[in-house]
């Protein structure tokens, strides 16, 4: 689970430019919206690429992320019970 | 004031603007299921052009856009006494992508592509037009945003006639666009219905060719206005205020009895219908007919503000006010008079809303001849006073006459300088270099102005707009690229979007508007900003010429003036 948390932090600053930030200052549980990281509805739309490219998950809609994008731990609780690929 | 000369509409349904009301009323509509086209794993719906009657409009040695363009303004002129060759003949094009579908991701394969000025320039020069053509990149207000700025150059003198035409087509760039965004309909879009799933996307072009009032027999355009919700640069404010307050501008003190309906911007899609059906009812409009044409043509962009005005005046004419299109069951909180049947009406006003990425929306007035509403005079002010002065070169930044010490060069230079001076908006990392560029040299003008957001403004100049996060938008889907287009590359290829970021960052809740010429040209910059300026009233604003054709190579040259 580390391993895929990692990952997923690395994607996330990736596919969201976060320029000179590293997984470290990205707290497993912090909130990715709101306060927190401050992401917005854009990146929203960006997670959900993220999950449909790399893990083969296609979630409907960013209201249906709204559980699933709390933080980077739930996103990879998520994507390990539901990842095709 | 100005008067309609002439319009015209070419669609898929239709080559003049009365071939398109003649089959709208058929019952006739552009759209086709476009799952898989081009190899785009999507489901879609759009309003496409077949292969057959694209090859028959083609003109040769133009583009797809610039054809349709050309065909539109040729049909339009052929019904008025309008030369294009006059030195005081100005060509308005209005596009949100212009020829990106012949755009590739290095500029090297890029082949017959013509960026945005150069392409308004060698159309305007094939049809005859001898001055400087202004291209309007204001999202999906840009048709309004065209027409409103073809109003005040006639009104101010520095022209007589305005051919004003939108245009934008139907492409794989585009559809990737909404595909990331998840705003399109599988099917037929339903505006304001309870089951809309979202828009369609269209192609086409529409012209309206502007003239003196005393010219025009028919319609005259009497009053328009424009403004940003500053809220959020790909959803509207959803309280509907933004585009409440540009229909309250326009109707105050007016007599609106003979108000017959108003054109919704209406796409299909949950935020626009629920937002636009709340301004509607807060400016006391429940009553007044809404129609929405994106069923029948898609959403056109560039085009939809021409081509729905000129549609609804058409039908307007005939005493007629066309259906809303896919509609069935109320969909929207907001109460609004909206109807699947064709109606009549004794009355003959118009009122054209339209709503826009870039958190931008705009209205316009149109009165038939004899049932004038009555002309606003000109606002004219004093001499604007210029209070503030940016400019950046990838090798310094001059603000108020001084150099600001900042670390580097180039880019670098750039995110040295949001960190120094900006430094809260995470949104930065996340932008193309244009927007950098342009959202740094704003902020800092804006930084702590103290002023009311709805005397703020922004009008902004360009030559290059977004070419750089047009060309990284491509490389997401295509090349052997599976199709994953990421939506905050794809939200920078409008480059009014980033006004829209400044707005919503600054507060700034008046006109925003964004203008690519061929290059920049100082003369031309003076008449828009001053026109503006008398039609806009007193008005702090931002203005002057933004660039970024490389990442390395860039120009801001902004002044911060006012009015008041």
């Amino acid at each position: 689970m580390e391993e895929l948390i990692n990952t997923l932090k690395l994607q996330i600053i990736d596919a969201l430019n976060l320029e000179g930030m590293t997984p470290d200052e990205i707290g497993n549980d912090d909130p990715l919206f709101g306060e927190g990281l401050g992401l917005d509805s854009i990146d929203a739309l960006e997670l959900i690429v993220i999950l449909d490219k790399n893990y083969g998950i296609k979630l409907a809609s960013p209201a249906e992320g709204k559980t699933v994008f709390k933080s980077v731990a739930t996103i990879a609780d998520y994507v390990s019970k539901h990842r095709t690929k | 004031m100005t008067g309609i000369l002439s319009t015209n509409i070419i669609s898929p349904v239709g080559l003049t603007t009365a071939d398109n009301f003649a089959a709208v009323r058929r019952g006739e509509h552009a759209m086709k299921d476009l799952s898989g086209w081009k190899g785009i794993p999507v489901r879609f719906c759009a309003g496409c052009f077949s292969d057959e009657q694209r090859e028959a409009l083609r003109v040769p040695g133009f583009s797809w856009l610039e054809s349709m363009v050309i065909r539109s303004v040729q049909e339009a002129l052929g019904h008025c006494d309008v030369d294009p060759a006059s030195p005081r003949t100005l060509f308005v094009l209005s596009s949100t992508l212009g020829n990106v579908d012949e755009l590739s991701p290095a500029p090297e394969t890029d082949g017959d592509f013509r960026n945005f000025g150069e392409s308004a320039r060698k159309v305007a020069r094939y049809l005859g037009i001898v001055t400087e053509p202004v291209v309007v990149c204001n999202a999906c207000v840009s048709g309004v945003t065209a027409q409103l700025l073809a109003d005040r150059l006639i009104s101010a003198g520095h022209y007589d006639h305005a051919i004003v035409c939108g245009a934008d087509t139907v492409s794989p760039f585009i559809v990737a666009v909404f595909h990331s965004f998840q705003s399109m309909s599988p099917t037929v879009c339903r505006p304001f219905d309870i089951e809309r799933l979202g828009l369609n996307l269209g192609e086409g072009a529409s012209t309206i060719i502007l003239g003196r009032a005393a010219e025009a027999d028919g319609w005259l355009l009497v009053d328009g206005l424009l403004d940003n919700d500053a809220y959020h640069v790909s959803a509207p404010d959803p309280t509907g205020d933004g585009v409440r307050r540009v229909i309250e501008g326009i109707l105050a003190g007016r007599d609106t009895s003979d108000l017959a309906t108003v054109s919704a911007h209406g796409t299909g899609t949950m935020f626009n219908d629920e937002m636009e059906s709340k301004a509607l009812a807060a400016a006391g409009l429940s009553n007044l007919p809404v129609s929405s044409y994106k069923a029948f043509f898609g959403h056109t962009m560039g085009a939809c503000g021409v081509l729905e005005t000129a549609l609804a005046l058409h039908a307007l004419e005939r005493g007629v006010i066309l259906p809303a299109g896919g509609f069935e069951e109320i969909g929207v909180s907001g109460r609004i008079d909206i109807s699947a049947a064709e109606r009549t009406t004794q009355k003959r006003t118009l009122l054209k809303i339209v709503s826009g990425f870039g958190s931008c929306n705009g209205a316009a007035l149109y009165v038939p001849k004899g049932r004038d509403a009555g002309e606003k005079p000109l606002k004219e002010g004093p001499a604007p006073k210029v209070l503030r002065r940016i400019r950046i070169s990838p090798e310094a930044v001059i603000l108020d006459g001084g150099k600001v010490p900042v670390e580097g060069t180039g880019q670098a230079m750039l995110t040295a300088l949001y960190k120094d001076r900006l430094g809260d908006n995470i949104r930065f990392f996340k932008m193309d270099p244009f927007s950098r560029l342009v959202y740094l040299a704003c902020g800092l003008l804006l930084k702590d102005n103290g002023l009311a957001p709805e005397s703020l403004g922004i009008l902004l100049f360009s030559r290059s707009g977004s070419i750089l996060a047009d060309r990284k938008h491509l490389g997401t889907f295509t090349g052997g690229a599976a199709f994953y287009p990421s939506p905050a590359v794809s939200i920078n290829t409008l480059p009014n979007v980033v006004v829209g970021e400044v707005a919503t960052r600054f507060r700034v809740k008046g006109e925003t508007t964004f203008l690519i010429l061929s290059e920049r040209d100082g003369t031309l910059m003076d008449r828009i900003i001053t026109s503006t300026l008398a039609a806009t009233g007193p008005v702090t604003m931002v203005t002057g010429w933004v660039d970024c054709g490389e990442p390395d190579a860039f120009e801001a040259d902004l002044q911060l003036i006012t009015t008041f």
